[in-house]
Order: structure tokens, then sequence, then C-alpha cells
């Protein structure tokens, strides 16, 4: 089973994200916030994908990032992000450093493509 | 092909260098063709294969067409070979023993370089059975010991045979010309041989010996077979660059050449030495016959080793040869140092250095003039060619083999054919040239006239065809007139070095150090000799001393002829001056032909004195002299023996010759001379005698001793002195006379000797010095009888001296009178002259004077009647516009204006009665009624006795200086009032330091309490700035200042006022007004541009909060079709839930936006009412608990007893009142308490508190953003929009809000209105 772990404040969205996941039996590891992903520990949980929305209540893509890279085990991850932004800015930084990015709203179907392709490879 | 309608002229094409030019233009690199024994593919710039030759199928399973445009790894997988197709190499690169994907047979390939295009060709040729390196060593080891070029060449061409078993092979060595000498050759019985032959440079086109250099071998494997074209086929063929290719196929004249000459297959091997082709090593068989690639590549190794081998040799030949040649060199060139003069050096080496170098003739000089030797070409005929040559080509070796090509030199018909032009200074002007006689001499040419080794003809299509000749039978040519090649370059430049060492030293300063040579020492003993001889006849005579310079003169011009005689030989070399002196025929000879120019009576000896013995016993150093039969010239010969030290054997004999004749004749003439003076000496009129500087006379005539008294016999040296003669009296001035004369003054005065009585005698005295001899030579006169007569000659002449002196004195006299009586006359006769030009110049100046004049008569005064004018000046005329005849004679009142007042009328009458001067302005008028002011002065005229005669009036026109002054007044009096009446502005003046003098306009009181302008402007600090801005900058100056608290904008400008004193202006004005409105109109600009982008922003960040909801409803929607046939699913109302949740918040976000969006519109209207706050406080209380899930929890009022009635707009502050009590009540679970209280200014103050969850520090600010939410609020449903509407609102309604939290103990927000 592979396991994905999610970043996303919304409770709602991040709690139907989680249902559908499981639904498609992936594994999900639920972050509501920076400081709850910062306090992950990549050794101890196997992820093969990261999903992270880009505005988070403590901060944004960007520290997400910027730990990801940082950190060994995790800088190997495929790294989707979802998210509604419209500022040009962020579009910017996504455009400029982001593989995989998915834009809210999204379908079902849109996202389970996208999670089994980067999962599978 | 050249078609007949491009041809201009058939016979044009005759000429051999066109033929060959057509060959040379053949793109034969580029035929687009191969040959049979092999295929090719062609890879494009993609690694694709573009071009296949047609006979692919004959060596692979494939037709062509099948591979076109595949992969290379289609055709063969070896990993080496598709890995370096990618790489870039500019050299062919081999692969041996390939297999292919598509042929059974193995291969041998090789990679050619990407053409500029980024083309590569790769060749396939099947395996030969051949082992590369079979053989080789022995073959390297044979070809390396070999110790001549001949024999090298034959070994080579005997193991190329073995290689590869063609009928025949030979070698060919080029000459400078390209024509090829074949110079071994290994052959089949039944092959014609070529051996010896030369064949033309025409057989091997210019871009074919190219490709020679680049592709070391050639194989034409069968002349019969027909090119296989390489597919597809492409007009520019550059595409496909064949250069570097074993399989091209070969130029169709060439295949007519070899089937011409009989052969089947033909091979050849290049030699290159650098980059130049030197021979080729020609293979051909009978019959058709290909070699692998294999036997090539061991062929070229032995054509490499060949070039190697050769160099070698030919290098120890020349170093042998170089070694033999430096040392005669060395010889020639010590003897050149060693002579006296270049040319005489030159001479005597020629003969040999012509023996060293293997000329037949030999000339060393410039173009005007040639030392020769041998057969030679005459310098007049040289010059011609001499004119053609370049500058360039001067300093440069240049070889003609065949001087008939350079025109008809007619001294050498039939004898020099070649020469040699060696320069030997830096301009190449200075030259050697070698001649060489002409050599017959037969060439065998492979085949025919090699004139027309390759002709035009017309083929059956009429059309001009290039075709290589026949015939290759020997064909005999006799040369007659070339020489031998100058081939010994190295010596030619040796040569030129060695001279250019002495000749280019010598051109510089043309002369150089005497060396101590023992030639030279012998002319330069020669030569003191001489001198020797002449200081012997030395007289102190001034034509004696430039006779000597004459003789020397002629020495030193090279008088003096040298010759050598070299004893080994028995041969004498003469100088050019030798020649000369003896008419002898040649410049070398035999040493009896050289005895033989002497006369007989002196030639034995000659003989006797040059004999080997005689030479080696004794030496030779002495002089022997002897006179010409002819013309009785005096020779003098003089040599000297120069042998080896070391061996003890006499190598040469130098000698000079000398032409002593003159050398005699001037002896006679100087004693003649001497004869002559000594007649002088012994007169007898004359006292003569010579003393010595102590005043001992060493010679004198009998006549002296008789004048003195003295005996004949009694005089010897020694027993007189002119000095002990002189009486003690006459020393001073002998010493005088003495000393002058020894500065080279000749003396004659008057001197008195002792007689040899004692009695002295008057003599007249001659006496001069010598400096060379130190010697006095003295003349003496009895001079008695003159002194009487001079002096009785001298009283004579003075007096009529002193008597015409006396007459001139009188005469003096008498001239001074006269002169002082005319004196004064002049001076009179000045006086007035000066008196007319004062009064001339007075009148001048007065008409000139640009005030005007007027001057009138005084009688009126007493009479009663008018003045009248009597002068006027010309600027009164000017002014006026009257003639002089219309005013003379009238009265000056004619040029009064009635405008002049009565009272100046009457002053002006009462000056004139009392005679005294007035000054008035008055207002005159012209002749055209033109008005004018002037200052009027009026002086009376008084004569000697005190009676007035004229009044002289003096007006100066100032109608133009009234004018100016009205102006100036007026200007002033606008500019006071502009200042004055101006709001805001002032004036201040100030001196240059700023202290205020003046101060003008409406606010000036403000300044008065202050002394400075600076101080009064606040503008202290920026003081020194300004002025000094002032002062450099310019005269203008603005600058910001305050007074009292008001914004000023002054002006500062300086000025000069009429003292020249530097002065201020300050022109302020007041700015506050204007100030504060530009502050507002920027800031309501920049609230503006902040209003547009927070709408902006407001905007994007709304629909993202969109997005989140609909993208939670949207995959729940989802979720639930997934879902559909399980409607027990616990999911299930879980999703139900969700999607009602956030269809909620969708709602209630559009609902706040529409809301924020109507109060921010600028159309908004407020609908106010009177509202009772109690009131309202308590329906919302009511309405909260109401609800499901308010139902239980309590909420607290406190008010006021009495009502608070509030002007307002109802809906809105509902509106924010619900949304605060419903976050109080949403974010805490305890009683939340709402309070009401109203201050005394009637600010009503609403807090509602609850004791929640509170908000964390730090984000109470940010909480009235939009979008905002608190961090420990995110699990609660809302929309971020709520507190920030509740701002909007209060802002709206004027009121204000306030929230202050400690996160965990509760909120209070306050609503003021």
């Amino acid at each position: 089973m592979k396991s994905i772990l999610l970043i996303e404040d919304e409770p709602i969205l991040g709690e139907t994200m989680v249902d559908i996941l499981e639904l498609y039996d992936y594994r999900v590891h639920w972050k509501k916030s920076l400081e709850e992903f910062l306090a992950f520990d990549p050794k101890k949980e196997v992820v093969h994908l990261i999903c992270c929305d880009f505005h988070l209540p403590d901060g944004s893509l960007r520290d997400v990032h910027a730990k990801l890279k940082a950190s060994e085990t995790l800088s190997k991850v495929p790294l989707l992000v979802i998210s509604a932004t419209a500022s040009e800015h962020d579009m910017d930084y996504i455009n400029k450093n982001i593989d995989h990015f998915l834009m809210k709203p999204f379908k079902v179907s849109s996202l389970l493509d996208k999670i089994s392709a980067l999962v599978s490879c | 092909m050249i078609t007949k309608s491009n041809a201009v002229d058939y016979d044009k094409f005759k000429n051999e260098k066109f033929l060959i030019n057509i060959c040379d233009q053949e793109p034969i690199h580029i035929p687009g063709s191969i040959q049979n024994f092999g295929f090719v593919l062609v890879l494009g710039a993609d690694g694709n294969i573009r071009f296949v030759s047609e006979n692919l199928d004959a060596f692979t399973s494939r037709e062509f067409s099948e591979v076109l445009g595949k992969d290379l790894s289609e055709v063969l997988a070896d990993p080496l070979v598709l890995n370096q197709v990618l790489l870039e190499s500019n050299k062919i690169e081999y692969f041996y023993n390939c297999t292919l994907n598509i042929s059974e047979q193995i291969f041998d390939i090789a990679i050619l370089p990407a053409t500029s295009l980024g083309y590569r060709t790769i060749e396939f040729q099947p395996v030969s059975n051949e082992d590369l390196d079979e053989g080789i060593e022995e073959m390297l080891d044979a070809l390396q010991s070999i110790d001549s070029k001949k024999k090298l060449y034959q070994v080579a061409v005997e193991h190329i045979r073995k290689v590869i078993g063609y009928s025949r092979v030979k070698f060919y060595l080029f000459d400078e010309n390209w024509n090829g000498d074949v110079l071994a050759e290994s052959k089949e019985e039944f092959m014609p041989s070529y051996y010896g032959m030369r064949f033309p440079h025409s057989d091997i086109p210019k871009q074919a010996r190219a490709l020679y250099v680049r592709n070391k071998t050639r194989v034409i494997a069968d002349v019969q077979q027909s090119p296989i074209p390489i597919l597809p086929k492409v007009k520019n063929s550059e595409a496909i660059d064949l250069s570097d290719s074993g399989l091209r196929s070969i130029s169709p004249i060439h295949i007519e050449y070899l089937r011409n000459m009989g052969v089947g297959a033909s091979f050849s091997v290049s030699v290159v030495q650098g980059n130049k082709l030197i021979g080729l090593f020609a293979c051909h068989n009978h019959e058709s016959k290909s070699i692998g690639l294999r036997a090539r590549k061991k062929c070229e190794i032995i054509g490499r080793v060949v070039a190697v081998e050769v160099k070698r040799l030919e290098l120890e030949i020349e170093e042998q040869r170089r070694v033999v040649f430096q040392k005669k060199t060395a010889f020639l060139t010590d003897h050149l140092r060693k002579s006296e003069s270049i040319d005489e050096g030159v001479v005597t080496i020629l003969p040999q250095l012509m023996k060293l170098m293997s000329f037949d003739g030999i000339a060393i000089g410039s173009r005007e003039e040639y030392i020769s030797h041998g057969l030679v070409i005459d310098s007049v005929e040289l010059m011609p060619y001499e004119r053609s040559l370049l500058p360039r080509d001067k300093r440069l070796i240049q070889k003609e083999t065949s001087v008939c090509s350079l025109g008809q030199f007619q001294s050498t018909k039939n004898r020099v054919a070649g020469f040699v032009r060696i320069p030997i200074d830096i301009d190449g002007n200075q030259v050697i040239y070698g001649f060489r006689r002409a050599r017959a001499k037969d060439i065998i040419w492979g085949g025919g006239d090699p004139s027309k080794a390759k002709n035009l003809d017309l083929d059956n299509e009429g059309e001009i065809r290039v075709s290589p000749r026949k015939s290759f039978e020997a064909y005999k040519i006799k040369v007659e007139d070339q020489s031998e090649p100058f081939e010994d370059d190295v010596f030619y430049e040796e040569l030129s070095r060695v001279f250019y060492n002495i000749i280019g030293g010598v051109s510089a300063s043309k002369t150089r150090p005497k060396s101590q040579s023992k030639y030279f020492q012998a002319l330069l003993q020669n030569n003191l000799e001489l001198k020797k001889q002449i200081a012997s006849l030395k007289i102190e005579n001034g034509k004696l001393y430039s006779s000597e310079q004459k003789l020397n003169l002629a020495l030193e011009s090279g008088a003096i002829g040298t010759w050598e005689y070299n004893v080994e030989q028995r041969e004498v070399i003469l100088d050019l001056k030798c020649i000369d002196l003896l008419d002898a025929p040649e410049l070398v000879m035999s040493f009896e032909d050289f005895i033989a120019l002497i006369p007989a009576d002196y030639s034995d000896n000659f003989r006797r004195a040059l004999d080997l013995d005689t030479l080696q016993r004794e030496g030779l150093n002495e002089e022997i002299r002897y006179i010409h039969d002819d013309d009785e010239r005096i020779f003098s010969f003089r040599a000297q023996v120069n042998s080896d030290t070391e061996l003890d054997e006499i190598m040469a004999v130098y000698g000079t010759i000398q032409d002593i004749t003159a050398f005699r004749m001037l002896r006679s003439e100087i004693d003649e001379v001497n004869y002559e003076l000594q007649q002088f000496f012994y007169s007898d009129l004359l006292g003569t005698f010579i003393a010595d500087e102590q005043g001992e006379i060493i010679r004198c005539n009998d006549y002296f001793l008789e004048l003195l008294g003295f005996d004949k016999e009694f005089f010897q040296i020694g027993s007189l002195n002119w000095r002990t003669l002189s009486p003690i009296d006459q020393y001073p001035k002998d010493l005088d006379m003495i000393k002058s004369a020894m500065e080279g003054e000749r003396i004659t005065y008057v001197k008195q000797f002792f007689d040899s009585s004692g009695k002295r005698v008057d003599t007249l005295f001659g006496l001069s010095y010598s400096k060379d001899s130190n010697k006095f030579y003295a003349m003496v006169k009895n001079h008695s009888l003159e002194v009487v007569q001079r002096q009785k000659a001298e009283r004579l002449i003075e007096d009529q001296r002193r008597m015409l002196l006396e007459r001139h004195e009188k005469m003096q006299r008498f001239n001074l009178d006269l002169i002082n009586s005319n004196a004064e006359l002049t001076k009179e006769i000045a006086i007035r002259k000066e008196f007319e030009k004062s009064a001339r110049l007075l009148e001048h100046a007065i008409d000139s004077a640009s005030e005007m004049v007027l001057i009138t008569d005084a009688e009126f005064v007493k009479t009663g009647g008018q003045p009248v004018i009597t002068y006027v000046n010309q600027a009164m005329l000017d002014l006026s516009g009257y003639t002089k005849e219309e005013v003379l004679g009238r009265s000056p009142k004619m040029l009064q204006n009635e405008n002049t007042s009565d009272a100046i009328k009457r002053e002006i009458g009462k000056s004139l009665q009392e005679y005294k001067p007035i000054q008035v302005r008055i207002i005159n008028e012209g002749k055209n009624r033109n008005e004018y002011v002037v200052d009027l002065s009026i002086s009376p005229v008084f004569d000697e006795h005190g009676n007035c005669i004229n009044f002289v009036g003096v007006q100066k026109d100032v109608t133009e200086e009234v004018q100016q002054q009205f102006e100036k007044e007026r200007a002033e009096r606008h500019f006071k009032m502009v200042i004055e009446n101006l709001p805001g502005s002032l004036l201040a003046l100030s001196d240059s330091q700023g202290n205020i003098t003046y101060t003008s306009g409406a606010n000036s009181h403000l300044l008065k309490k202050y002394s400075k302008a600076f101080d009064a402007f606040q503008l202290g600090d920026s003081e020194d700035e300004i002025l000094t801005a002032l002062e450099t900058e310019g005269q203008v100056f603005d600058i910001e200042g305050k007074l009292t608290d008001k914004e000023y904008l002054i002006m500062v400008q300086q000025l000069t006022n009429f003292r020249g004193e530097k002065e201020l202006i300050f022109l302020a004005h007041n700015v506050s007004d204007k100030k504060k409105l530009i502050d507002l109109r920027e800031k309501a600009l920049a609230q503006a541009s902040e209003l547009a982008e927070m709408k902006t922003q407001f905007i994007n960040t709304a629909s993202h909060q969109l997005k989140t909801p609909m993208s939670s409803i949207e995959l729940n929607l989802e979720l639930l079709t997934a879902l559909k046939s399980e409607i027990d699913n616990p999911k299930f109302s879980k999703i139900m839930a969700r999607l009602k949740e956030e269809s909620d918040r969708l709602l209630s976000l559009m609902d706040e936006t529409l809301q924020i969006s109507r109060i921010n519109s600028d159309h908004f209207i407020l609908t106010e009412e009177d509202v009772d706050l109690v009131d309202l406080i308590g329906d919302q209380k009511e309405l909260f608990l109401d609800t499901r899930i308010y139902r239980h929890r309590s909420i607290k009022v406190r008010t006021p007893k009495k009502k608070i009635i509030v002007r307002t707009d109802l809906h809105l502050f509902r509106h924010a009142f619900h949304n605060i009590l419903s976050n109080a009540l949403k974010y805490s679970e305890e009683e939340v308490e709402v309070e009401v209280s109203q201050t005394k200014t009637g600010k009503i103050d609403i807090f509602i508190r609850d004791k929640g969850i509170g908000i964390p520090k730090g984000e109470v600010e940010k909480l009235m953003t939009e979008f905002f939410r608190a961090s420990n609020a995110r699990n609660s449903a809302g929309t971020g929009l709520g507190m920030y509407l509740v701002k909007i609102i209060m802002t709206k309604l004027n009121g204000s809000i306030e929230i202050n939290s400690i996160e965990g103990k509760g909120t209070t927000v306050t609503m003021s209105i």
C-alpha cells in the first residue's frame, strides 16, 4: 500500500480527500498545518507522495518546499501541489519550482490520475 | 568540358598553361562516385544513412535503397564503430575485421572525418588475408641502414612490389618544377621500363598533388571499371567530400592516361616531407588488381620511412659539405678581414672563392661597379635585370639557369648560361654573382614532347576536351643553353652571411680597425719609412708643408698596391692597384708571369729574394727598387713572409708595390727651395742670423758680421749671442719684441747693437720665430741715416698741422655768432606758430564738442537791446537744425521754447545785467519745433581791462537723462505698489552679509525684529551655502524658508547698487496654503491607488476562498456518486453534512462579500433612524437563545436604566452586533456578557465579553482584515470576512471597534458609536 503525506489546512476538504484516497487504497498522513508537517519524521514513516496546499495557516508551500529539499529522504519523494491561489506571485513560484500542480476545484479523477502516475514512478 | 560557344579562341587553348589550368581546376575530390572494390555509406549530421554507393548489394544482402534513411546500427552492431561515428575526429579512423548485420563477409572499415556539412563517409572493404605486421620489421631494418639515396629508393620499390604484387613499381623524385625523374624501378620482364626518364609536371595536376599529400596511398583497382555512383544523386556533390576516401573514383582524364599507358591497375604511395610532396612510388599492374586496406597501410609506412631517410641522408651529406665549405670560407674571410681595403681583399680572394663555389665566374659589388673574375656577364648588361628586381627579391637569393630567358647578353653569348645572385648587404644592393657556363645535357622525357603532354581535342560532338598524351615512348631532348642548377643554398646563405658581416660593417663606416697582421705591418712600416724621409727634409716653409700634405694624401688614398704570393701554388694574386701600377693582364698569374712584369735588370733580384729557400732561411724584409723602363717611374717593392707558425711553413708572401716617382720629384723640389732660400740668407745687403732661444747665434751671414765689425773667421757656434750684443737700455724693448715674435708676429723695430769695439750701431732689426724649430730668424740693417731724415720730415709736418688748426678755430668762432642771431628769430617764429596752432585747436575742440556753445556780444547790456549771436558751434547747429547763417547776428531768444517759465527768463536777464555766471535748466526749441531740455550755463567774458565783451553760453542736452529719470521713478513707484499690495509677499534688502537695510510689503512688519535676513527667514544654517552660490553660480537663488511659522518661497538675488556695493534682495512669498493643498492632493491620490490595490487583492482572495468550499462540494459530490449503491454507508451522512456545511459557507461568503462590496460602493447611502440600543440588544439575545445550538447558553445584558437612543443605520448596526455576539458564543462555552454604557460626551460603548479561547497574541491586529482566521479557530466553520465586515460597518457608521483578548482566557470587543 502506497502512503501519501497530505498537507491541507481546510478541515472539510482535508477530510474529504482523506476519505477519497483511503477509498482508493492509499494510506494518508494528514497534516493540518506547517507545524504538524515539520513534526513529521520521514524516518519513521515511508511516504511515496507529498500532496500539499499552497497556503497554510502558519506558513506556505515555500516553507514546506524548503524542508523537503533539505531532507535526504523527502527530497526524492514526488510533490503534488494543490491550490486555489490566484495571485501572480504564487503562480510565479509554482511555475518556476513545482513540477506537479492541481488547481482547485478539481475532479476526483484528475486527482487520482495524478497521484497514481506520481506514486508508480 | 568547355562548349564551343563559350570558347573565345580555339588557338588560345593550345597554350600549355591554359591546358594545365583546366586540369588544375577539375574537381576530382568530389566525383560523387567510387570504385568497385568496396562500398560507402554516408551519414548525415543526424547519424542516419543519407547516401549509399549503388554497389551495396554486391557486398551485402541488401539493396542500397533498403538502408537509406536508416540508423547505422541497422548495418552493423560493433559498438566501437558506432561510437566513433558520434565522435569528432579530423583524421581517418580504421577498424579492422568488422562483421556486419547484413553480410557474411568480414570488412575493414575506414571512417572519414566529417565534412563541413557534418556528413561522415564510412568506407567498407572486404578483408584481405594480409597480415599488417608481417615482415614490417625486416623491411624497416632494410630501409634504415642505407647510405645512399639511390639505394634507398631501389630497396623501397622492391619492398613495395613484394607487398602489393604489382607488375611494375617505380619511384619518381620531383624537381622544383614538379617534373618527376624516375630514379628507381622494379618490374616484371614484360613491362616496359621508364627508368631514368623524366615525366612532365602536367602529369600530376596541382590539386592531385594536394590529395597525394592528404591521402598517402591511392589505388585504382581497375581502369576499365566505370565509377559506382553514390545515391541518391545530388546536384551539389560538395556534400560528399571524398578527399580522404580510398575508394574515390578516378578522374576520367587520369583513367585515360592510365589506359594509354597500357596498365590495368594503378597504385601510388606518396613520399611527403612536412607538407611537401617530394616523390611518389607509382605502381602499375598489367591487369586489374585491388589492394586491401592493410597492404595500403604497409606501403604508406614504407613511404613515410623513405621520406624520413631521404631527409636524414640529405642532412648528412649537407653536413659533410658544410664542414669543408666552412673551413674554406673561414680562410678566405680571414684573409678578407686582414686586407687593408675591402676592394683589395676581395680581389685577392675572388679566384679561390670561385673555385670553392664551383662557379665559372664571379663578381662582387653593386649595380654600378663589380669586381669580377672569370667568366662573367658585363655589369652594363646586368643592369636591366637588376632594375627588374623588386626590393623584396633583391634581398633574397635569385637563381637563373637559363639566362637566355632574361634577354640577350651580348658578352656572354655561348658562354654564361646561368647565375645565382647572392645579396650581401641589408638592402640587397651589394651582391655576389656566381656565373656558370652552359652545359650540354640530354634529358629523356617519359612519353613524347613534354610540352604536348596534354592536348585539347575536338571530340565527336564537336566539343573541346582535354585528353592526356597517348605515347609513353622515351623522348630525348638535348639542352644546350642551360647551366648546372644552383643547389647549394646553404652555402649561398653562408656566403651572404659572411660577406654581410664584412661588407655591412665596412659600408657603414668605410674604414675599419687596423689589424695587426704581418701583411698590414709591412704596409705600415713602408708608410712610416716614407714619413721619416719626408721629415728629414722638412724645412719651415709654407710651400713645403703643402707639398708634404699632398704626399700624405697620395699615400693614404691607396697609392700602394698589394700582392700575395702563394708559395705552394706558385701563384701571385694582385690587387687592383697592383694591376694598375704594373699594367698586369690578370689578377691571378703564375709566379713566372709576375716576375716577367718586372724589368729584366731587376727580375733576378726578385727571383732570388722570393726563392723559397731564401725566404725560409732569411725571410724577406728588404726593399727592392727599380726604375720602370718606359716612363722612368720609380717603384719600391717590399714583402713580408706570412708563415704558419705552428708548422714553420711558409704559406704566403705578402708584398706591396709603390710608385715613389712623385716622392722623388718632391724631393728635388725641396732641394730647389732650399737653394733659393740660401741665396737670400747669404745676401750681401742684409745681415741675417739664426739664433736659438737663448740668443746664441747658430748661423749668420758675412754681412751681419761685417756690420758689427766682427771678423769672418771669428764666428763659430756659441761665440756670439745677439742678446749680449744689446746695450742694457735696449733690454725692455727687446723683451717686448721677443715676446711678440714668439707669439707668431714678424717684428721690425729700430735697435742698437754694440759693435766689436763697444760702439753703438743704429740698426733696423727684423725678428721672427718658428715654433717648430724653436729658433729665431733675424735680419739686421744699418739705420743711422734713415733716423735723421725721418725726424726732419716729422717737424715739417707738425708746423703745417699747427697752422691749419689755428685757421680752423677762427672759422668756428665766426660761425657761432651767426648761429646765435639766427636762433632768436627762429624762437619767435615758433612761438607764433604755437599760438596759432592752439587757437585752431581750441576752435576745433569747441566745434567738435558734444556740448553746445553759443557766444553773444555784451553790448546789449549797456544799450538795452537784444544780445546778438556771434558764434555757435557745430553741436548747437546739429541739435537745433539751423544753419550758421540763420543764427549768426540774431538773438538767442529764437531758440527759446514758449514753455520756459518767466521766472527763469527773469533770472537769466538779471544775471546778464549783473555780468554774473548762471546755471539753469530750460526747454529749447529747434527749427522744426522739436523740444529739448538743456542745462544752460552762461558766463561773461572780460577783456584785460575788466570790461565784459562777450557772454558764452554752454548748453548740455539732457532730454534723454530727464526722460530716463522719469521712467526710473515711475518703475520704482510701480514696484513699490506691487510689493505693497501682493498678499503674503514681502521684500527685504540687505547688504552683502544679509543685514537688513530696507523692508517692504504687507507683512514687512514681521521682519522688524530681525537685523539679519537669514535669521528672519530661518536660513541661518544655509547662509554660507547661499552666499557662496550667489558668488559663484549666479545671481539668483531660490530657497524654501520660513517666517514665523509660515512657509515662504524666497528668491534671493545679488545686485550691485549705484555705489558699487553688493546688495542682496530677498523676495519672499508665503506658500503655506499652497503647500497644504498639495499635501492633501498627494494624500488623496495615494489613498485612491491604495484602494484600487486593495480591491484587486480582495477579489483575488475572495475567489480563492470561494474555490475551497467549491472543491469540497465537488469532491464530496463525486464521493457520493462513488458511494451511491451504499446508501447505508456510515460515510454517507457525513458527506451530506459536509456538503451542507460547505454550501452554507459558500452562501455566507457570497452574502458577506456582497455586503462589503455594497457598503464600500460610492453610491451606498446610510438609512439613518433612531435606534433603541437596549431593544436591539434584547432582540438579538432572544434570537440567539432561540436557536438549537445556543439555546442552553446564557447571555447577560447590563444596560443603563434609561433608553439609549442612537441615530444610525439600524440594519448595518444590527449586522455588526450580531456578528460580534455570534463569535462570542461560537468561541466560548461559558456565559457571554453584553454591557452598554454612555459617557458624558455622548459616546456610547458596547462591551461584549466572553471567556472563550481568546485570540493568540499578535493576531488581534489582523483579525479585522479580510479572510483572516485566527490560528486556533480553523476547525470551526467561518468565512474570515465577519470581523472585516464589522470593521467596515463601524467605520461607515462613524463608530469604532476595539478588541482586547488573552489567548485561553477570553475576549472583549468594544463597539463605540
